[in-house]
């Protein structure tokens, strides 16, 4: 007798229960990092950026400064410079260097080494070099210009969210560039391509791509392809890299305008 | 790589050269220089030279424990030293960037392509496995050490012998390559190294530089690819704005030289073992009777260089020990690989005349 009242009440507590299980065992076993309906796990489409929210004039002090939140990626850029170089600095252009630290908090772990560890130096080498190619350098010989990045929370992927935020100092700071410097990165998993990606994406086994480009200029800046991935998948990941860029490039530039609206009330 | 000091008549030298699509050495745009691989009897030696670029490197195996996220999985861990002798030029930090550099993309290609299957250096499951280190040491610099190192550590790898080992409950054995003959690496594929220099704000590329073609250069674009069209690694260095089809070319140029190198590298390791292997290992390999004095018999020594596998080269066989490979393996002759199997027998028997097995031999080819 008790059977059919378990019964009709079993069907309500099956649809609950298919619904939830199927959400634990995504989230457990972590394989599906796009589910059925198409949805990645924080909610995201595969050709969807993460929420982007910049302030500039952060540090009154530099000359130019921006605290980025690019999702749960949260840094501060800060740029000192054009002043003057060391002596043994270069007589025809300015250098640039690269200075880049986190904070022992910004990973779920207490990091206990938070600056010149190998995975900072690269970085710093490779900031250095993107915008040493992307400054007008030659307008300040003999001059220094530093840049100055500190993560206070890390998710994932460091190097795109610091190359953005440098530009966007850079510009705050009113140093001449050639162009916007762009950079985010694209994986590829369960056949598609998803951009931007957060830390649990990054740290599968699936192949990924990062692109810095300029994007008026339609120029690739530096790319950096780390696992094995065929030729055609490449060429796939290189074309949503590009859009996912540019996309970036107009919430970059976006922002620029804001803060030039809010300074000079230009309406 | 760059910010090094050239004359103004060198660099206008080369770029005028650069300039016409031509080089100073008399390469065309897309010739990589000649490279060069010796290998030496300890496994897992080898020595490259690309032109005048000269990397050794030398690979070698330890027993450690596992990390515990992987507890299945052996190590590989790749190494470049690089004192200051190859580049003079380059102040201390920056030799000591240009290094790391070339460290981790060196490492990344290796281990983010997967190229050796590091399971098949497991021992014992979340106890034991063996971890690979290569050590790679740059004699001289002229140019491209990147893609010398990547061509000298795919070589020690390939070539490298892992010795045999047994586990015994707890406690594992490993035979010298005396005992068993030690086994080979699983490499699944090799991920070659392409340099491409950039000069003149990007518009003129290069494959290979040579030593005043990369200190003059703008930027490097480094991919790496496999046989299977696969992209392993592309990286880009120094002040370079590339556009997607110059990236595209690269590729394609990029695809041709692997294939090249692939089937070389390949080819090169497994001519060394065929030639040393019937003297090293412990085993018996299959051998032909007829072998004693072939130096004055050209069509005899011309056969046997057909098939070097299944004969023992050069080391004569006393009278005693052919009388008593016939009596206790007669089925041999079955195993010779000349068409006439009725002069062989005959040939066999008169084995201890020897001149007389020549004279046949010459009749019958």
């Amino acid at each position: 007798m008790s059977t059919p009242m378990d019964t009709s009440s079993l069907p309500i507590k099956n649809k609950s229960n298919q619904l939830t299980s199927t959400l634990t065992t995504d989230y457990i076993v972590g394989s599906d990092l796009i589910s059925i309906e198409g949805y990645r796990q924080d909610g995201r489409k595969p050709n969807e950026l993460r929420h982007f929210r910049v302030s500039f004039n952060v540090v009154p002090d530099a000359d130019g400064s921006c605290y980025m939140e690019h999702g749960n990626c949260k840094l501060l850029a800060t740029i000192y410079g054009p002043y003057e170089g060391e002596s043994r600095s270069n007589q025809e252009q300015a250098i640039i260097t690269c200075d880049f630290s986190m904070t022992s908090y910004c990973v779920s772990e207490r990091r206990l080494r938070t600056f010149g560890d190998m995975k900072s130096q690269r970085l710093q080498m490779a900031i250095q070099r993107v915008f040493q190619q992307a400054i007008i350098t030659e307008t300040y010989p003999k001059s220094q210009i530093d840049i100055y990045l500190k993560i206070l929370q890390s998710d994932g992927n460091d190097y795109s969210p610091c190359v953005n935020a440098t530009t966007l100092a850079f510009i705050n700071a009113g140093i001449p560039m050639k162009d916007f410097v762009c950079s985010s990165t694209v994986g590829y998993i369960q056949n598609k391509c998803i951009i931007d990606l957060n830390q649990q994406e990054e740290q599968q086994k699936s192949p990924q791509l990062t692109l810095t480009i300029m994007p008026q200029r339609d120029d690739i800046v530096a790319l950096t392809c780390e696992s094995r991935v065929h030729h055609d998948i490449y060429n796939e990941m290189l074309d949503a890299a590009t859009r996912a860029n540019l996309q970036l490039f107009d919430l970059m530039k976006q922002a620029v305008i804001n803060q030039l609206k809010t300074v000079l009330h230009v309406l | 790589m760059k910010e090094l000091i050239c004359s103004t008549i060198e660099r206008n030298v080369v770029l005028k050269c650069i300039r016409d699509h031509k080089r100073l050495d008399l390469r065309t745009i897309d010739e990589t220089r000649s490279i060069n691989i010796e290998f030496r009897a300890h496994p897992g030696y080898v020595s490259v030279t690309l032109g005048q670029t000269h990397v050794i490197a030398q690979a070698s195996c330890r027993i450690t424990k596992p990390k515990e996220s992987r507890a299945s999985e052996g190590h590989i861990r790749i190494h470049l030293d690089m004192s200051k002798i190859p580049l003079i030029n380059l102040e201390n930090w920056k030799h000591q960037e240009f290094v790391q550099e070339l460290n981790g993309i060196l490492e990344q290609n290796i281990r983010h392509s997967n190229c050796l299957d590091l399971e098949s250096l497991c021992i014992n499951s979340g106890e034991l496995v063996w971890s690979i280190k290569i050590d790679l040491i740059v004699l001289n610099n002229c140019g491209n050490i990147l893609d010398c190192a990547n061509i000298a550590t795919l070589c020690s790898l390939y070539h490298f012998r892992l010795p045999e080992v047994s586990v015994h409950g707890s406690e594992i054995r490993v035979y010298s390559s005396t005992e068993r003959r030690a086994r080979p690496l699983r490499i699944l594929h090799f991920p070659i190294n392409v340099l491409f220099a950039f000069f003149i704000d990007g518009h003129y590329t290069l494959i290979d530089p040579n030593s005043d073609e990369e200190r003059l250069m703008d930027g490097f674009f480094s991919i790496s690819m496999n046989q299977h069209k696969e992209i392993c690694g592309i990286h880009m260095g120094g002040k370079l704005g590339l556009k997607k089809e110059q990236v595209e070319l690269c590729k394609k140029l990029a695809f041709k030289k692997v294939l090249e190198l692939t089937d070389r590298i390949r080819q090169v390791v497994t001519d060394y073992y065929k030639t040393i292997e019937p003297i090293t290992h412990a085993q018996p390999s299959i051998i032909r009777i007829d072998n004693d004095e072939d130096e004055d018999d050209d069509s005899s020594s011309s056969s046997e260089s057909e098939d070097p596998v299944l004969i023992k080269p050069e080391i004569p066989l006393s009278p005693i020990e052919n009388n008593v490979s016939l009596l206790l393996m007669p089925d041999l002759d079955n195993l010779s690989l000349t068409d006439d199997v009725s002069t062989m027998i005959a040939t066999n028997v008169d084995k201890l005349t020897s001149d007389l097995e020549n004279d046949d031999e010459h009749d019958n080819e």
